[in-house]
C-alpha cells in the first residue's frame, strides 16, 4: 500500500509512527541522497554518514517540513546538503581515491576502451569535486541528478536566478578545468 | 551552445551514469528502523515536558506557600518601603484560616529522605548526540515498569506508582530515567 502513497502522505504516516512507511520513504529516497553525498563528497563512508542523519533528522523534525516550500525530496536533499557542508567544513581532506572503484559498474567492454572510459569518468568527477562547494552543488543536482532550476533553487533554499548563475560559472570552471580532455577526441563505448 | 560545453554535458552525462546505481549499504536500513523504533514510542513530546514541568513549578509554589512563616494576626502589618505602605485592618475575631493555625515554633517537620537509582539510559543506541544539556522532569509511574530495567519489584507491590526523573534532552527525547522513593 505504501507503494501507492506519495512521499508527502509516507511523512504523515511517519509522524504517527507508522514503521513501514518510514521505511517505503527510505526506500524511496535513499539513493539519491546517498548518491548527492557521495557526489558531492568523493567519499563512500560520508556519503553513508550523511544518509544516516538525513534520515535520523527526518525522525526528530519531519513536523517542521513544510508542503509549500517544497517537496518531500527536495526537502530530503536540503538536509543532506547541509549536512555534507557540515562534514566538509569539519574534514576537508574526504576525496578517498580508494573508494572511487565502487561507483564504477563491472567492465563489460573491451579493457581499453574500458580503461579509457574510467580515467575520464575519474577525471570529471576529480573536476568536480575541486569546484567551490556552492557551484559543485549546483552542477551535482542540475547536471547530475537531472533537476531543474526550481526544484535545486528549493533544495538549496535560494533564488532560481542563484541556480542559473552558479551553475553557469561551475561548467565554466569545469570547461577550463578539463580543458585538456574535453579538447581530445572522446572515445565513446559502445554496448 | 560551445563544442567544449557540449562534450562537458556528455562527460557529465557519463558521471552521472556511473553513480546512478549507488545506493547506501543494506545494513542502514536496518539501523535506521531500529533506530525509528526506539524513538517512536519513548519520545517526549515538548508539550508533555512542558506540562510536567508546570505541574512541578505548581507543586513546589504551593509547599513553599504552605511552609511559609505567617505574622502574627491581631497586629496592624506594615509592608516594608520600597513598597507602598499598607495598613491592614485588625484581624477578624472569627477562627483563623487554617493556613494561619499553624503555630510559628513549631517544629520542623523530618521530611521523608528521598532515595533515587542511578540514571538508567532509555535505549536510544549509538546514533543519539552527546547531551550537553538537558531538563529533569519528575513523574509518577507504575512500579511495574522498573522492571523493564532489570530491576526487582514485589508481585504485590507492581500496581504501586513510584516517582521518577526523566531526564530530557534539548530535543524533548527522553534520555535517561532514575527511580526515585521516599525513606
Amino acid at each position: 500500500m505504501e507503494a501507492t502513497l506519495t512521499d508527502a502522505e509516507l511523512l504523515q504516516a511517519v509522524l504517527a509512527g507508522d514503521e513501514e512507511a518510514f521505511t517505503a520513504l527510505y526506500r524511496r529516497r535513499q539513493r539519491a541522497v546517498y548518491r548527492f553525498a557521495y557526489e558531492m563528497s568523493g567519499s563512500a563512508v560520508v556519503a553513508e554518514e550523511v544518509t544516516q542523519e538525513v534520515f535520523l533528522a527526518l525522525m526528530r523534525d519531519a513536523r517542521r517540513y513544510d508542503a509549500s516550500r517544497g517537496t518531500v525530496a527536495t526537502y530530503l536533499y536540503g538536509i543532506a546538503r547541509h549536512q555534507v557542508l557540515r562534514m566538509l567544513e569539519k574534514d576537508r581532506k574526504m576525496v578517498s581515491i580508494d573508494e572511487t572503484d565502487q561507483a564504477e559498474p563491472a567492465a563489460q567492454e573491451d579493457p581499453l576502451v574500458e580503461l579509457t572510459r574510467r580515467e575520464r569518468v575519474e577525471l570529471v568527477r576529480r573536476a568536480v569535486l575541486s569546484l567551490p562547494a556552492n557551484y559543485r552543488e549546483a552542477v551535482v543536482l542540475c547536471d547530475l541528478h537531472e533537476m531543474g532550476y526550481e526544484e535545486a533553487a528549493e533544495a538549496l533554499g535560494c533564488a532560481v536566478g542563484t541556480i542559473r548563475s552558479r551553475l553557469h560559472r561551475g561548467r565554466a570552471l569545469l570547461v577550463e578545468k578539463l580543458s585538456g580532455l574535453l579538447g581530445s577526441p572522446r572515445e565513446r563505448c559502445t554496448a | 551552445m560551445s563544442s567544449k560545453e557540449a562534450r562537458l554535458e556528455a562527460e557529465l552525462r557519463e558521471l552521472a551514469a556511473s553513480t546512478a546505481q549507488l545506493e547506501a549499504p543494506a545494513e542502514l536500513e536496518a539501523k535506521l528502523r531500529a533506530a525509528y523504533r526506539r524513538q517512536r514510542p519513548a519520545r517526549w513530546p515538548y508539550w508533555a515536558a512542558a506540562v510536567a514541568a508546570g505541574v512541578l513549578l505548581a507543586a513546589g509554589a504551593a509547599a513553599w506557600v504552605a511552609r511559609r512563616p505567617t505574622p502574627a494576626p491581631a497586629a496592624p502589618v506594615v509592608a516594608a518601603s520600597p513598597q507602598p505602605v499598607v495598613v491592614l485592618p485588625p484581624a477578624p475575631v472569627g477562627p483563623p484560616a487554617v493556613a494561619r493555625r499553624l503555630p510559628a515554633t513549631r517544629p520542623a517537620r523530618v521530611r521523608p529522605r528521598e532515595v533515587a537509582t542511578e540514571f538508567l539510559p532509555l535505549q536510544y543506541g549509538e546514533i543519539l548526540a552527546p547531551l550537553e544539556s538537558g531538563n529533569l522532569v519528575r513523574v509518577r509511574l507504575p512500579r511495574s515498569s522498573l522492571t523493564s530495567f532489570g530491576l526487582p519489584v514485589a508481585e504485590e507491590r507492581m500496581a504501586e506508582r513510584i516517582s521518577a526523573d526523566v531526564l530530557l534532552g534539548e530535543d524533548g527525547t527522553a534520555r535517561a530515567i532514575r527511580f526515585v522513593s521516599l525513606r
